[in-house]
């Protein structure tokens, strides 16, 4: 066994009791059931010492040598079978770098404005040119349900960890709830354009939107921290956006019942303040480590990326096809080979 | 979710605004390297207090000192600085603080060390395995092999649900490392049951004691929702920990010197010494500590769950070993269990 050598400053437990004799000392850890005997080999006083400083901690195996009486080896044997015996502890306090919650958070917001700032979204473009589509802006919608169809699959994984807080679980469990319908409301928007259920439940997502959402649920199984961080750029409101498409609808002459529930999801993202959720889940960690941070800062910014290419790929999809409803008819290899080939130069 | 803002965990300890702050009229204009935002001061509070707080945000002065030098009471502060934080214009003057991962495993180790002799080694299984095993039926003996091979047979439902540990790269590579090294253990063991008549198919057919996927499953949940506390466990599920004052007589050991004491056929014994060789050589009862050595500072609740996780796991597997002496302890009973019972086929 060589797990004692893991200690940085191995210790004896504060629960190891030590019998000294004149020729020797027994240690009892756990009653009698745990026990080891020494010989002084060395007079006594130099081993006493020696145990008293293993006792206080504090020094790491090769500061305990200088003190030790005998050589090195014999001291890694002796560390050894008091480790066997469950005897020794760490006393090193000082661990590796990391953030509390609320400081990582700073991090990833100010990690998010700067990705933004260099990304466009296509879609947003063609908006501001007055170039885009009917069917583009019913695509758009399409997107857009799916995400809010498949995000109670994306959360759920989460509410089944057991190792984050109960007020980040109490608090993620609310979301849940929450976003759990809000489908519906993307629903009432296509049926005003001749999109019923039957037919949202057969349509596939483009793969940017199925990317983003198996982001979400991935993290919800297993890196809950990158789940808490990705919510915010997810939530965002993005009101010029929301101005820029409703006018684009207008113009094309798409009933107010089309336009309406998507202008109302947005506002209830914003009234609810979803934005900070993020910021509150991750003041529940009280400390995360460095390489844990930057991966949700990478995850972050992976999110963001996405939804620019889900833009162009909104654009170049539906402005070539419509539904995806692919369990029927032909494959327009067209779109498709546009759609794969969506320039990531807007998250270059 | 707004009236949870009121509490100002949410906000920095000690703050640091990171934009320049000047008066315009009865407002704030903060101005970051690519924004400029105008801040009215809350209600209650004036433009002077307001520039007051802004100017002692300097990443050393605590919420609370800043309180009482600006006159403005710790709660509205919090809520000021709340808009702040969420634009992202804050950051963390004060250290953040995790324990040693070391230190939080070795006090985890040592309820696991209390209780492993508590219930496990002064149970009844290992009573009687190390006190009177030329008075144990055979059975008991084909039992501990039996359910061990169960659980070594479903070793990767719980193994598995590591390997992908997405924040931390270390502990990724040592899992599957891990992983790599048990699989196909249950292959070994298998081949103390031939002297018995019994076969891989034969096991196949057959279920464990409720004791024992009682262990399996929860190991497997744990891997999947605390991954951290199913780390901690794998140190004693590896053989750790020693029955006895003596290094030499480690758990599974004990079990192969009580199966000398009470004659065993050598065919069924030395499988399970081979497996228990291979665990040795491996170090794998230093894993635990070698994955938490790689692991960043815990928190206090983080300490806290582990430690009242680590008593029911114990008590799971005592119930384990205990389940075996319960059930194989009489010889007349079927050494297989069968999937299906009753005329199910
Ligand atoms: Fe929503
Ligand atoms: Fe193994
Ligand atoms: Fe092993």
């Amino acid at each position: 066994m060589s797990g004692h050598r893991l200690f940085e400053r191995p210790a004896l437990r504060p629960q190891v009791r030590i019998e000294a004799g004149d020729a020797g000392a027994t240690l009892r850890y756990l009653g009698d059931r745990r026990w080891l005997e020494l010989d002084f080999l060395h007079g006594g006083d130099a081993e006493q010492r020696f145990l008293k400083l293993l006792q206080e901690g504090g020094r790491s195996a090769a500061d305990l040598a200088e003190v030790f009486p005998g050589t090195a080896d014999e001291l890694d044997e002796l560390l050894a079978a008091l480790d066997e015996q469950g005897m020794l502890t760490e006393s090193a306090t000082a661990s590796a770098e990391g953030l509390s919650g609320v400081a990582a958070y700073g991090r990833l917001k100010r990690n998010a404005d700067a990705v933004r700032a260099r990304l466009h979204s296509p879609f947003v473009q063609a908006l501001a040119a007055g170039e885009v589509t009917r069917d583009q802006l019913i695509g758009y919608a399409v997107e857009y349900w799916h995400i809010t169809h498949l995000c109670p699959r994306a959360l759920a994984p989460v509410l089944a960890r057991d190792d984050i807080s109960p007020t980040a679980w109490a608090k993620t469990m609310a979301f849940y709830q929450m976003e759990r319908n809000h489908d519906r409301l993307l629903e009432k928007s296509l049926q005003a354009v001749g999109v019923s259920r039957e037919v949202l439940r057969r349509v596939q997502p483009l793969p940017a939107t199925m990317a983003l959402m198996a982001a979400l649920g991935v993290y919800a199984y297993e890196f809950p921290a990158a789940l808490f961080a990705t919510l915010f750029p997810m939530e965002e409101p993005e009101p010029e956006f929301l101005e820029l498409f409703v006018r684009r609808c207008e113009e094309l002459g798409l009933p107010g019942e089309f336009t309406g529930p998507i202008v109302a999801h947005s506002g209830v993202n914003e009234d609810e303040d979803h934005e900070a959720v993020t910021l509150e889940l991750l003041a529940e960690l009280p400390f995360v480590g460095l390489e844990e941070v930057r991966e949700c800062a990478a995850a972050v910014t992976d999110i963001l990326e996405q939804r620019a290419r889900l833009d162009g790929e909104i654009i170049a999809w539906y402005g070539r096809a419509s539904l995806r409803d692919l369990t029927a008819g032909s494959y327009p290899s067209a779109a498709g080979k546009a759609l794969t080939c969506v320039s990531s130069a807007s998250s270059a | 979710m707004n009236e949870q803002h009121g509490d100002g965990r949410i906000v920095p300890e000690r703050p640091l605004l990171l934009a320049e702050h000047r008066r315009v009229g009865d407002a704030i204009e903060l101005r970051t390297a690519t924004e400029t935002f105008d801040v009215e001061p809350a209600e209650g509070l004036t433009v002077e207090q307001l520039a007051a707080v802004l100017g002692r945000l300097d990443g050393g002065t605590p919420l609370t000192e800043i309180a009482a030098r600006t006159e403005v009471p710790e709660g509205t502060l919090r809520d000021v600085l709340v808009p702040a934080q969420v634009a992202g214009l804050l950051d963390e003057g004060a250290p953040a603080v995790g324990r040693h991962p070391l230190a939080v495993l070795a006090d985890v180790e040592h309820v696991l060390n209390e209780l492993m002799e508590e219930l496990i080694f002064d149970g009844p299984f290992w009573q009687a395995v190390v006190r009177r095993p030329e008075s144990l039926p055979p059975s008991v003996f084909h039992g501990f092999g039996l359910e061990n091979w169960f659980f070594l047979f479903h070793e990767n439902e719980f193994d598995s649900a590591i390997l992908a540990l997405p924040q931390n790269a270390g502990l990724r590579t040592l899992a599957n490392e891990f992983y790599q090294e048990e699989h196909k253990h249950d292959d070994i063991v298998v081949r103390a049951f031939s002297c018995l008549g019994i076969t891989k198919d034969d096991l196949l057919r057959s279920r464990p004691l409720p004791t024992t996927t009682a262990l399996i499953r929860m190991l497997s949940w744990w891997a999947r929702t605390d991954p951290l506390f199913f780390m901690a466990t794998i140190g004693v599920l590896e053989g750790r920990l020693n029955s006895e004052g003596d290094a030499e007589n480690a758990a599974y050991d004990s079990f192969l010197e009580a199966c000398g004491k009470a004659d065993l056929d050598p065919e069924f014994v030395e499988p399970l010494r081979m497996h228990a060789k291979i665990n040795a050589a491996h170090d794998h009862g230093s894993v635990s500590r070698e994955l938490f050595s790689r692991l960043p500072g815990l928190d206090a609740a983080t300490e806290a769950r582990l430690i009242g996780k680590a008593h029911l796991f114990v008590e799971a597997y005592a119930a384990f070993f205990n389940g075996i002496l319960d059930y194989y302890g009489d010889p007349a009973r079927p050494l297989l269990r069968p999937a299906y019972e009753g005329d199910g086929r």
